[in-house]
């Protein structure tokens, strides 16, 4: 590799990510802090150096790119303000384009999940789970993995078999969506790196709590993301019930597509952008001042988005050119709790019946709900309580521990579930120690590895009991009044309906 | 009639080498009113001064140009020769043809010509220079110090020792700052009080040093040589004449589980109290918001057992103005809240303290009798993990700096902490080791060589408790992997910082202050003691995080500039100051706002009856700095500035 | 306080009566038909010459900058009729030093049709510079909306040559009469810059460059402290639109330092204070 050539890397390097990488001083605090750190073979601040030093190669070719879950905890408490979470996604996009990935089977695995993901998202603009684990199996060969998992799920409806044939819920334009595809494609082919808003090391702001103000006469967009139709339906029934409890009423975006979820920004950055840039355009043109966002990891992408297109005027000429819609960005992606809050102080407690009295819940927060800092507003990042507080509201009893914004391995549950027992085993263990029975969490990936992939972690190590895994959605709605039978609760793993039918 | 002498400095090569000085002088030398002109290779050595003298008195002139270098190089050497010669120095004026001439150029043809013109402008400005005598002002011969840590120990007994009058102000109830909390200091590991208390009590007793504790300052007013300082004696609700210090009211409060600040919140105090046993006064005061008495009107044991009846309820604060003529800003730092890094718990969980905690825990007189116990259960730790640079050089937190004392603090705490606990394992996150000082490197290597502490090069991302342990996951870079320590107890060294009041406090002192909050220095470089406020002076940490021989340094430093100062009944100062014409003076206090040195006052003219005709302004050519911002704002040219008068600039400026 | 003319005649006869002021200021016909002049009144008798109309524009404040009235007029007062304009020079005589403001009994009005003989006269409310607090924030919040504006706009529209051709052209017909130092009620400096010659920096005779040195350095000195009342222009006999300058400079400090002339007795001069996000630090 020339000298020539890692220059201009490194150019680009730095224009895709805003960094100056000579501000890194190579503290550690990102690899100190990384859940995956453990298992790279270049843990974030070795990448950082690599580049660095001008070993932009061998940057491409770690292991660690795909071992990164893209939980952004590096980014988060970087001393001089470097973003390692867009260096990793920018040298990921780089090695994929240049053929120079690692050749470890991590890779081949990874690599594979978002091509499923993204062939799926492809053809009918939102994502169809089981065709998204169908062509992940044929692709990898794991045809076992959660066989049992997935019956139990097309059992509960959770997974409609059909769909593998009728390619399940689609996106009415998918014309736009081929085009968004194509354009990315293109730009990536072409090599043509969007410029970043430059970095440099200074006060970290945090987004003061924009007071968001709801009140019951609003229509509030809904956005569901590709999860909450199918494994997550649970979360989906409960959202929509809780609403209809406090007298909110929410309507659909209509002719919503896939935010892209991780596997768009981890391998092409124009594509997450363009994807989620669709989804604000529709929000703004339908009207929505709220657009209430109950997955966190599509939040956080659509946060992001809209973000970047009220930055890049090119963005919003893409978009429109595909769309033919403007980009007002005025519709707000907002998450349950930013919902709940944004109602007058006393407005939940009049509507609560129930109370929950009793019931010791440790609340997940999960990595990407606080994150990024400037952008995602209201709470403490490093100890947040605005789940905790709402649970009080309700007379359950959350816990103090220590693990709350700590990931729980996110995208990597296909592709590496033998991590994610790992790091649910570590969060499963404060809870446990710190005398909680039970999780909430507020996004169904959470959800998902917490709950789903819990009977294999407590089998593997063997000491942690049976820990349900709620919905804050279904905890707020059985507190105002809403029948259990009806929030489809027997639709999770481990049992959950016990602790809260008193 | 004018006879103005010039000469012409070669500066070696400087500025010969691009202006023909030779023709300069002669083109001078037709100038009207020039009597002499001449041109020298080193005009500042010994004969340049010499034929400076001479022609002064044999061709009888009446003002001098030296075209040379900047006047800020040599303008004071060429005023001495010239009253050395009997002319009186302002006569003497400079024409830079160096700095702003010869040095950036390089057409010699036009470079020589210039030369002509700067140099025929200032002949014309020394026409019209009068003679000025310095202005005196009356010097009170006493200092303050504010601060009784270290550095302003050392400044008032260095001031004091030399035989002048020192008052020394201190904001709580004892001498002694930070160092007093201290267990044992680097290199030397010498008791840190041992070393202090002599000090404290020799700056108590010393017949020339007023010591006010438990006070603090309020107003600043005046100018250097003439200050004017309010200072507020806050009220102990103890009679410091009658109390004998024997301690017998503190033995007896009931109120006894207020946090204690000397320990740094690992111990307790009474509401009746004495910050440590070895204060300097040792007399207690009264805590008035945590005592029953005020708070209830119930109890006042402390009144009943007092054997001497020192105890009073009904003590106002006093206010005592004084007139000095220097002050020692000496008001030290205070330690940040870590509670900003939510990841490391501090605040949450009791066994994550902060490095002053940790010297609370090793010292003798501390909370624990000197053993290292953990806050949560008082066990020995088997397992220390201290972690360097909380706060300071991170930017996201706006902390940029290095604290500087925490690489030679955490080291000693490691090695204070195995000299306790033999078998203990100490480990040390750290990112550089910053050892610079005298026997400082071979300090920390003596913490790793013998009492083999472990270094680990990296920081720590997040501490968490788990089964009564503290799990701290940190990096080490030198590896390149992450690792996990699980802890007892952790150190974290936290960041030095300005008082929390340090902004307000200069103001009212006038001192200027960076991004930061520290004080400012007048020169980074040259003067690290003096501020830009004449008469104010800067020792210890409150200028910078610095260690303990530094401030002492600092102290002794800024006591000799005091000693400087006082060392006259008078200063004299330059008399480049602004003067008002009463006769053409509206009195529209335009002058008066603007002032940046608050220096323009309103003045009466009466006339033989005593009525007052019109007020005007006036200058205190005291507080004068010669800005001549008061010059340009006025709209009737009532007001000039003696050395660069309206008609010495016009001059200038019509002789180009 | 009642709001009409025969009210506030009858109110100037009371003052003058009980002996709380030694002097009425006002106008009086002049020595043509269309116009008027100010008029000193210390007798009773006397106020049967005092008119008020649309011709009386004059700004009389003028005439308060006497040493007598830095304390009061020998233990008295002075009453004097003034407009809005008028007002806030006091306010600035006040802040400058030169007037006591509690010795200065305003009777406050304002043409309808300033200039023209059958204007409408409206009586204003308050005979303390402090009650005029809120109707000159007003006149600051509206900001310069006149004819003069317009003009000003044209000009700036004019390439640096010609503008300097026009102003040129203009003082070509000064002959430095002074009568606008005369008549401007911030013009009280005991000696003026231009009769300064030790040295001399304004040039004393009349030729176009120097008279330009002399008006723009008289609307400098006027900065933030012109209020507008035109008398510099009433009083010019050369017919030297000299409110476009002083209008210029009025408006440029209200844009850049938000500040108005004449708001307070005790505002500070704009050269001389400065907030420390001014768009230009020029002090320190």
């Amino acid at each position: 590799m020339t000298d020539d050539q890692s220059k201009k890397d490194l150019l680009e390097l730095e224009r895709a990510t805003g960094n100056d990488f000579a501000c890194c001083y190579q503290c550690g605090k990102c690899t100190a802090g990384c859940p995956a750190g453990g298992a790279m073979d270049n843990p974030p601040s070795v990448i950082m150096r690599l580049i660095q030093t001008g070993r932009i190669d061998e940057a491409m070719r770690s292991q660690s790119l795909w071992a990164c879950m893209g939980c952004q905890t590096c980014t988060a408490r970087c001393p001089q303000g470097m973003d390692i979470a867009a260096t990793m996604d920018a040298l990921r996009e780089m090695a994929i384009v240049r053929g120079l990935v690692s050749p470890d089977k991590m890779r081949k695995r990874v690599e594979a999940f978002h091509i499923s993901l993204l062939n799926a998202v492809r053809k009918t603009g939102r994502l169809a789970e089981l065709a998204l684990v169908t062509n992940y199996k044929l692709r990898t060969g794991t045809f076992l993995q959660d066989m049992d998992n997935g019956a139990l799920m097309m059992l509960q409806g959770k997974i409609n078999p059909f769909s593998l044939i009728t390619g399940g819920e689609r996106v009415e334009h998918i014309d736009q969506i081929v085009k968004i595809f194509e354009t990315a494609e293109k730009a990536q082919s072409q090599g043509r790196v969007d410029k970043a808003q430059r970095r440099r090391p200074g006060k970290t702001e945090i987004a003061p709590s924009e007071s968001v103000k709801i009140d019951t006469s609003m229509t509030i967009g809904y956005y569901p993301g590709c999860s909450l139709g199918g494994t997550a339906k649970d979360y989906d029934i409960s959202t929509r019930k809780l609403c209809e409890k406090l007298g909110l009423t929410l309507r659909e975006i209509d002719d919503w597509n896939c935010c892209g979820a991780s596997s768009a920004h981890a391998t092409n950055h124009k594509l997450s952008m363009l994807l989620t840039a669709r989804n604000q355009v529709l929000a703004d043109a339908q009207g929505f001042d709220y657009v209430l966002t109950p997955c966190a990891s599509c939040l956080n992408r659509q946060v992001i988005g809209r973000n970047e297109l009220l930055r890049s005027v090119e963005l919003r000429n893409e978009i429109k050119e595909i769309t033919g819609l403007e980009a007002k960005c005025r519709a707000r992606f907002i998450n349950p709790m930013e919902l709940i809050f944004g109602l007058e102080p006393e407005f939940l407690a009049e509507k609560v019946v129930h109370s929950l009295k009793g019931l010791k819940v440790a609340c997940y927060y999960g990595c990407l709900l606080s994150r990024p800092m400037n952008l995602m507003a209201g709470d403490d990042p490093e100890n947040p309580t605005r789940m905790d507080q709402l649970m009080r509201a309700i007379g359950a009893e959350p816990v103090d521990w220590a693990f709350k914004v700590e990931c729980c391995g996110a995208g990597l549950t296909m592709a590496e579930p033998g991590m994610i027992e790992e790091l649910t085993h570590k969060i499963a263990k404060n809870v446990a120690e710190n005398g909680a029975q039970a999780f909430v969490v507020a996004c169904p990936l959470c959800h998902s590895n917490l709950d789903m992939r819990q009977r294999k972690m407590r089998k593997r190590f063997g000491d942690i009991t049976p820990m349900p895994v709620y919905y804050l959605s279904e905890l707020l709605a059985i507190a105002c009044g809403a029948d259990v039978q009806e929030l489809a609760l027997g639709k999770h793993f481990v049992s959950a309906m016990s602790l809260v039918r008193k | 009639m004018a006879r103005i002498g010039v000469f012409i400095c070669h500066c070696g090569e400087n500025i010969a080498g691009t202006v023909d000085c030779a023709r300069v002088a002669a083109e001078l030398s037709n100038h009207p009113g020039v009597a002499y002109a001449v041109d020298y290779k080193y005009m500042c050595s010994d004969p340049g001064q010499e034929q400076i003298r001479r022609a002064i008195r044999e061709r009888k002139l009446s003002g001098v140009v030296v075209a040379a270098c900047s006047p800020r190089m040599h303008e004071t050497t060429f005023r001495r020769v010239c009253s050395e010669a009997g002319l009186n120095p302002y006569l003497c004026e400079m024409a830079n043809i160096r700095e702003q001439c010869s040095w950036v150029h390089t057409d010699k043809e036009e470079a020589t010509i210039k030369a002509i013109e700067i140099i025929r402008s200032m002949v014309e400005k020394v026409k019209r220079n009068s003679e000025l005598t310095p202005i005196e002002v009356p010097v009170t011969r006493r200092a303050m110090v504010i601060g009784g840590g270290i550095a302003g120990i050392q400044a008032a007994l260095d001031i004091a020792n030399a035989g002048h009058e020192v008052v020394l102000v201190e904001r709580t109830l004892s001498l002694g700052g930070h160092m007093a909390q201290l267990s044992e200091t680097f290199p030397t590991l010498d008791c840190s009080q041992c070393i202090l208390t002599p000090r404290m009590v020799e700056a108590a007793q010393h017949p020339k040093i007023k010591l006010y504790t438990y006070a603090e300052v309020e107003e600043v007013t005046g100018f250097i040589g003439n200050f004017q300082v309010r200072v507020r004696l806050k009220s102990r609700y103890v009679d410091v004449d009658k109390c004998t210090g024997c301690g017998e009211c503190m033995t007896k409060c009931p109120s006894r589980k207020i946090p204690s600040e000397f320990d740094c919140g690992l111990g307790n105090r009474t509401a009746i109290y004495t910050p440590f046993p070895q204060a300097v006064p040792n007399k207690p005061a009264i805590d008035r918001e945590n005592c029953i008495y005020f708070k209830t009107g119930k109890c006042g044991v402390c009144a009943k057992v007092c054997p001497t009846g020192a105890i009073n309820y009904e003590m106002k604060d006093e206010i005592v103005e004084l007139e000095v003529g220097a002050i020692v800003v000496a008001t030290g730092f205070d330690v940040q809240d870590t509670d900003i890094y939510g990841e490391y718990g501090y605040g949450r969980y009791p066994d994550v303290i902060t490095g002053l905690q940790f010297e609370r825990l090793a010292s003798a007189s501390g909370p624990t009798g000197g053993k290292i116990l953990r806050p949560s259960d008082g066990q020995e730790p088997g397992t220390v993990v201290f972690i360097q640079c909380v706060g300071s050089r991170d930017s996201s937190k706006g902390l940029k700096y290095c604290s500087k004392i925490c690489c030679m603090y955490t080291a000693k705490h490691a090695m204070l902490y195995k000299h306790k606990v033999h078998d203990g394992q100490a480990h040390v996150f750290y990112m550089d080791i910053r050892a610079a000082g005298k026997g400082y490197d071979e300090f920390t290597r003596r913490g790793i060589e013998e009492d083999h502490t472990c270094y680990v090069r990296g920081r720590v991302s997040k501490i968490y408790p788990q089964c009564g342990e503290l799990i701290v996951r940190g990096a080490d870079t030198l590896l390149g992997k992450p690792m996990e320590i699980a802890a007892d107890l952790v150190v974290l060294a936290t960041a030095a910082i300005p008082k929390s009041d340090a902004r307000q406090f200069a103001q009212i002192v006038g001192i200027g202050y960076d991004e930061n909050g520290f004080f400012n220095e007048a020169h980074p470089k040259l003067r690290p003691v003096e501020t830009a406020t004449a008469g104010v002076f800067l020792a210890g940490a409150c200028q910078g995080p610095k260690d303990i021989p530094e401030s002492v340094s600092q102290g002794s430093a800024a006591a000799s500039k005091v000693l400087a100062l006082l060392s006259r009944n008078e200063l004299e100062r330059e008399p480049v100051v602004a003067m008002v014409n009463p006769e053409t003076c509206s009195g529209c206090w335009s002058c008066l706002q603007a002032c940046p040195f608050k220096a323009i006052e309103k003045k009466e003219i009466r006339d033989r009856n005593g009525k007052v005709i019109k007020y005007v302004a006036q200058v205190n050519p005291g507080m004068c700095q010669g800005c001549g911002t008061c010059v340009a704002l006025c709209r009737s040219n009532s007001i000039d500035l003696a050395g660069y008068s309206e008609r010495q600039i016009f001059g200038q400026v019509m002789g180009l | 306080m009642g709001n009409t003319l025969e009210e506030h005649i009858k109110r100037t006869r009371q003052l003058l009566e009980c002996g709380e002021v030694a002097m009425v200021i006002g106008y009086e016909r002049g020595s043509v038909e269309n116009r008027r002049r100010a008029t000193f009144v210390k007798e009773v008798s006397e106020l049967e010459r005092m008119v008020l109309d649309g011709l009386c524009c004059e700004n009389l404040a003028n005439y308060l900058v006497r040493e007598e009235l830095l304390r009061s007029f020998d233990g008295k007062k002075v009453a004097i009729f003034l407009t809005t304009a008028g007002v806030r020079s006091v306010n600035i005589l006040a802040a400058e030093g030169q007037i006591n403001p509690d010795c200065v009994i305003i009777l406050g009005f304002e043409a309808e049709k300033p200039g023209e003989l059958d204007s409408a006269i409206k009586m204003l409310d308050g005979e303390h510079v402090d009650h005029y607090a809120d109707s000159i924030q007003q006149l600051k919040s509206r900001g310069f909306v006149n004819d003069r504006a317009q003009v000003i706009v044209k000009l700036e529209m004019m390439s640096a040559e010609e503008r300097f051709a026009f102003w040129r052209e203009q003082f070509s017909r000064c002959v430095k009469c002074y009568a606008c130092r005369q008549v401007c009620p911030m013009c009280y400096c005991r000696r003026c810059i231009v009769d300064c010659n030790q040295p001399q920096w304004i040039n004393a005779s009349a030729h176009d460059l120097g008279n330009l040195e002399w008006n723009l350095v008289r609307a400098f000195h006027l900065a933030g402290r012109c209020v507008g009342c035109g008398n510099c222009e009433q009083a010019c006999p050369a017919g030297i639109p000299l409110m476009l300058l002083n209008q210029r400079m009025a408006q440029e400090v209200l844009k850049e330092f938000n500040h108005f002339a004449g708001e307070s007795s005790t505002q500070l001069p704009v050269l001389a204070d400065f907030k420390k996000d001014d768009p230009e630090t020029f002090i320190l």
